[in-house]
């Protein structure tokens, strides 16, 4: 109990702590919802300056290697040796170095497996359930498989030697997954320190340890023994990044938060069995050793083409797989200014290529190249190349012309994973028992969809560079935003969902979620924070905030300034804001600060009418106000029982008041009104005769904040002639009272208002729609919306099928996979 | 299940047989391995009313390892009910963990890239009601798979979250609740 306490009053005391940041109102319940951001964004320096650009004095490291690396396929094990200069452009004099060792975590006693809460939150293995609820823990045969794969072979870095150029060995200390190197001397600000790193690994096995790399096995190909894609990502050791805002970026690899390294430039030798395919970072740069003369005629070819070209054939690639290597080949490839690189090998790949013009660019031909094996089939021969392509053409316009000769989509056992010019994409097709290979439609929408997303990847994070390991929305956020809008381009109904505003909503009420800006491993609900809910946001500045001229504006200036380099979030608020013109302080608090949710509830409307203070006319209208109110209900039920009123028995006994109501007007205020005109100045008098002439309607629309975030009042006023008009309130409104506010609305005289709704295109992320519309109407709900659409359907008995098995039948499915095929089945 | 609390204690490990399927391709830096259940008490139809959310291609995967049948989720109708039935196996509302309340399948329907899943049962009056509710959709499929389930009640929404460990979770409302009955 005690334990319990105190954790809940640790998180509290944080939470709290994390919000006052200096600053406390301790008169009131107020809270300034529009405070600026000043306390909590970094002080602005001559590296990153108050406009988000970088500043006069911004610099960053430089790591360049040369690798020569041989993949041992039937061992599964890599051995490599690297020679890496780092350039030390920073300001202060560097006592060592760190360098990420990523297979690390892939040690027995790595953090990751050590603090592995067994089969709990975040866990990236496969399932598990501890034990609960009367039922004993379960191990599934993947966690098993897991395990085993631990005991059989030791994974992790096998470094062999760290030395100087001179050969001298150089002091260096493995830390989890990372490693210290210890220079003798420190490397002074502008010096530059080249040393080699001999090493070897164990590959893992994507699909049981669950990793951004590793092999595939392939049993059932023709081959004896089968056959093995290998995907190589975090193979070598990568220089750890050093900033002016972190210093040393040597937080442990947990598993989550992903990657930021330097930008260099790598010269990487690459020798694999001699009937593989290489894929990999960089400009190959000895196609004579290693295509043959068709192969190079056909990549010439695809330079210009219209459509993508086989480089290598699906008919070659399928003789390949059965193909036994006389020996080794060694690809050689050069990338210059990339921050990493990654590569892939098989003899299952087919290979095609079409070149992206992008006129006047730095690069006027980008090679656009896909790789898969037979297993991606005609998904992949229609829709990987072509989908890189439109990425481009989409993100260039939002940021800037692709900037490297080469961009590349493979298939293999990781569902999709970027690297600077190579993206791994994971979506096959399924072989069918006639030999055929079929795709669901939703297959083929995740290939399109996760080809942007990971081809967008390369201009978010890996050329605008900023830290996944701490701010996953930047990229993922970024990046989610404009593959929707990549996806809207490519076919406005594609399903891809998780930028909707609507579609967030049950992520934005629920209780356990964390502020978008939270350090990436320790995100709760990873993606729809990381992922969605940025992205929804941004969507929402764009179309609705800022409008598109804006906004663009503003997402490329941040781009084009921050390209190659290394940008905060401090950067991209302030640029957004200092671009498109607008506080956007409020934005950036509600949605990336807090955990508020949208929720405007339309509470009243008032309808008011100017009085002309003219007492012919006014003391008509409070007659006919009167007048309009419903009868007593005394009165009406004496009449209806027969009772008649003493007056109307006795009309011989009338006076004065029968005649004359208590609205009658007498000259006593005829002549006060006569003399309060005559007060008045003539600007005054002029006013209240065009107001009384007009005579506009006058309606007072209240509205409170149930969700707490704030943001514009859009509004769809409808009208008796069945017209509507839109109503745009900018966000600030809400800025001395974030809890209710009113709004005075003017309408001709013969505008007759019948209602009035809140967000009436779903477009803010408003999570009750019940208490937007005035007058209220009942919403049913979603359960109620489907059994009203069902009941137009009833061919079909749900209570009958409902009890149906689930299918094992083989027939059965057949028969209902070739309804499928034919698409007659709905 | 009727296991004896020594088997709790003991920790023994099983290899219960759909676990079999666990292995999924994991898709990293894409996938949402997110699922939410709305659950909400209607009081116009006196209703508990269930509705489960799940991404299209995720479903057709867990359909595939599951069954090993080839589904199109969005051209078949069979298929979504096949996964239907799937996603109403694993989940469960119960008093006592044992007495598992009998939800009604009302239907499924796509939205977009969405698979929705109604379920809805008669209860008496579930408004100050606490109940344990169990929910392992798309556990046995997809890796690190995080099942959200939200029970709104008036303004408020209480958040539960299920991993593949999770078991059964009690959704309580506060000190004077009633126990939730099934008509």
């Amino acid at each position: 109990m005690i334990r319990i306490f105190s954790i809940t009053f640790l998180v509290f005391a944080l939470a709290s702590s994390a919000f006052t940041q200096g600053i406390q109102q301790t008169k009131g319940s107020f809270i300034d919802k529009f405070r600026q951001l000043d306390e909590v964004l970094p002080t602005p320096n001559t590296y990153r300056n108050a406009a988000g650009q970088p500043g006069h004095e911004y610099w960053q490291q430089q790591a360049d290697y040369v690798i020569k690396v041989e993949l041992d396929e039937a061992a599964r094990r890599l051995s490599a040796s690297a020679t890496i200069t780092y350039k030390n452009n920073s300001p202060d004099s560097l006592e060592f170095l760190w360098v990420h060792l990523d297979q690390n975590i892939f040690r027995k006693d790595s953090i990751k497996e050590l603090t592995s809460d067994f089969g709990g939150t975040g866990r990236r293995g496969p399932a598990t359930a501890a034990p609960g609820g009367g039922d004993p823990a379960k191990l599934s045969f993947g966690e098993l498989r897991r395990q085993q794969g631990f005991d059989d072979r030791d994974y992790g870095f096998e470094i062999v030697a760290v030395t100087l150029k001179n050969g001298a060995d150089l002091d260096h200390t493995i830390v989890g997954t990372l490693m210290r190197i210890d220079p003798k001397i420190p490397l002074a600000p502008g010096a530059e320190l080249s040393f080699s790193i001999e090493w070897a690994y164990n590959i893992v096995e994507e699909d049981a340890i669950g990793a951004r790399s590793g092999y595939e096995h392939f049993p059932d190909d023709k081959r004896k023994g089968g056959n093995d894609i290998f995907l190589l990502a975090q193979w070598f050791p990568r220089m750890a990044a050093y900033s002016d805002y972190e210093g040393w970026h040597n937080k442990e690899f947990l598993g989550r938060g992903e990657f930021t390294l330097e930008f260099g430039d790598y010269d990487v030798s690459i020798t694999v069995p001699d009937d593989h395919i290489v894929s990999s970072t960089g400009v190959l740069q000895n196609p004579d050793e290693t295509l043959t003369e068709t192969q190079r005629k056909r990549l010439t070819e695809s330079e210009s083409a219209k459509r993508p070209v086989f480089v290598v054939t699906p008919e070659e690639a399928l003789k390949n797989e059965s193909s036994t290597p006389k020996g080794t080949k060694t690809w050689h490839f050069v990338a210059d200014n990339v921050r990493d690189f990654a590569w892939a090998s098989s003899r299952k790949f087919m290979w095609d290529a079409q070149g992206y013009q992008q006129k006047d660019a730095e690069i006027e031909t980008v090679m656009a190249m896909s790789f898969w094996p037979k297993e991606g089939g005609e998904l992949w021969r229609k829709y990987s190349t072509p989908a890189i392509i439109h990425t481009m053409e989409v993100y260039g316009r939002f940021s800037f012309d692709f900037p490297y000769p080469v961009i590349q989509s493979v298939n293999g056992p990781v569902g999709g994973m970027e690297y600077p010019m190579i993206t791994f994409n994971g979506p096959r097709t399924d072989l069918q028992d006639d030999g055929d290979r079929t795709y669901s439609m939703s297959e083929k929408l995740f290939l399109v969809g996760v080809v942007i997303h990971e081809v967008g990847h390369n201009y978010f994070p890996m050329i605008v560079n900023s830290d996944e390991r701490q701010w996953t929305w930047m990229d993922e956020g970024i990046n989610s935003f404009l593959d929707a809008v990549a996806c809207y381009e490519w076919d406005p109904d594609m399903p891809w969902t998780r930028s909707l505003a609507r579609d967030l909503v049950p992520y934005m009420i629920s209780e356990n979620q964390v502020p978008i800006m939270t350090q990436s491993d320790s995100i709760l609900q990873f993606g729809p924070n990381a992922y969605g809910k940025p992205s929804a946001a941004l969507h929402i500045l764009r179309d609705t905030i800022l409008g598109r001229d804006r906004f663009d504006h503003a997402l490329k200036t941040f781009s084009q300034r921050w390209k190659f380099k290394r940008p905060t979030p401090s950067d991209f608020f302030r640029t957004m804001e200092e671009a498109s013109g607008t506080d956007l302080d409020w934005f950036w608090r509600g949605w990336f600060y807090t955990t508020d949710h949208v929720d405007i509830s339309l509470d009243h409307i008032y309808q008011l009418r100017l009085d002309t203070k003219d007492p012919d006319i006014d003391f008509t209208r409070r007659r006919q106000e009167e007048a309009d109110k419903p009868a007593k209900v005394g009165v009406r039920l004496d009449e209806e029982n027969g009772i008649k009123p003493w007056v109307k028995r006795h009309p011989d006994l009338t006076d004065f008041y029968d005649e004359n109501d208590i609205f009658t007007v007498t000259n006593k205020e005829r002549n006060e009104y006569q003399g309060l005109i005559k007060k008045l100045e003539d600007w005054e008098r002029k006013a209240l005769e065009r107001a009384v002439k007009e005579d506009k309607n006058y309606f007072v629309l209240e509205f409170s904040n149930v969700g707490g975030l704030v943001m514009p009042i859009i509004l769809k006023l409808e009208f008796e002639d069945e017209r509507t008009e839109r109503l745009h309130i900018p966000a600030e409104i809400w800025r001395r009272n974030p809890k209710t506010v009113r709004k005075l609305i003017v309408l001709d005289k013969g505008d007759k208002l019948t209602r009035v709704e809140v967000d009436p295109d779903w477009e803010t992320a408003d999570a009750n729609i019940n208490n937007n519309a005035y007058p209220r109407k009942i919403i049913p709900s979603r359960i109620e919306v489907f059994k009203d659409k069902r009941s137009g359907f009833s061919r079909r008995d749900i209570m009958k099928d409902v009890k149906t098995e689930l299918k094992s039948d083989d027939e059965e499915e057949e028969k209902d996979d070739k309804k499928a095929k034919k698409g007659d089945d709905e | 299940m009727n296991k004896s609390s020594r088997v709790r204690r003991s920790i023994r490990l099983l290899l219960a047989s759909f676990f079999a399927v666990a292995v999924a391709s994991s898709l990293i830096a894409h996938e949402q391995k997110t699922a939410l259940t709305d659950i909400f008490y209607n009081e116009r139809t006196g209703n508990l009313e269930i509705a489960h959310r799940v991404n299209v291609h995720d479903a057709e995967h867990a359909l595939k390892k599951a069954t090993d049948s080839r589904a199109d989720l969005t051209r078949s109708a069979k298929a979504r009910e096949a996964f239907s039935d799937y996603a109403a196996e694993r989940f469960a509302i119960s008093i006592d963990k044992t007495n598992k309340l009998k939800l009604k399948l009302v239907g499924q329907e796509l939205e977009r890239g969405y698979l929705w899943i109604y379920q809805e049962t008669k209860i008496p009056s579930p408004t100050n009601a606490s109940f344990y509710i169990e929910n392992s959709i798309l556990h046995d499929a997809v890796k690190g798979q995080l099942n959200t389930v939200n029970v709104r009640f008036r303004k408020k929404v209480s958040t539960l979250e299920f991993e593949a460990d999770s078991g059964a979770k009690l959704y309580s409302r506060g000190k004077d609740q009633e126990v939730l009955k099934s008509e």
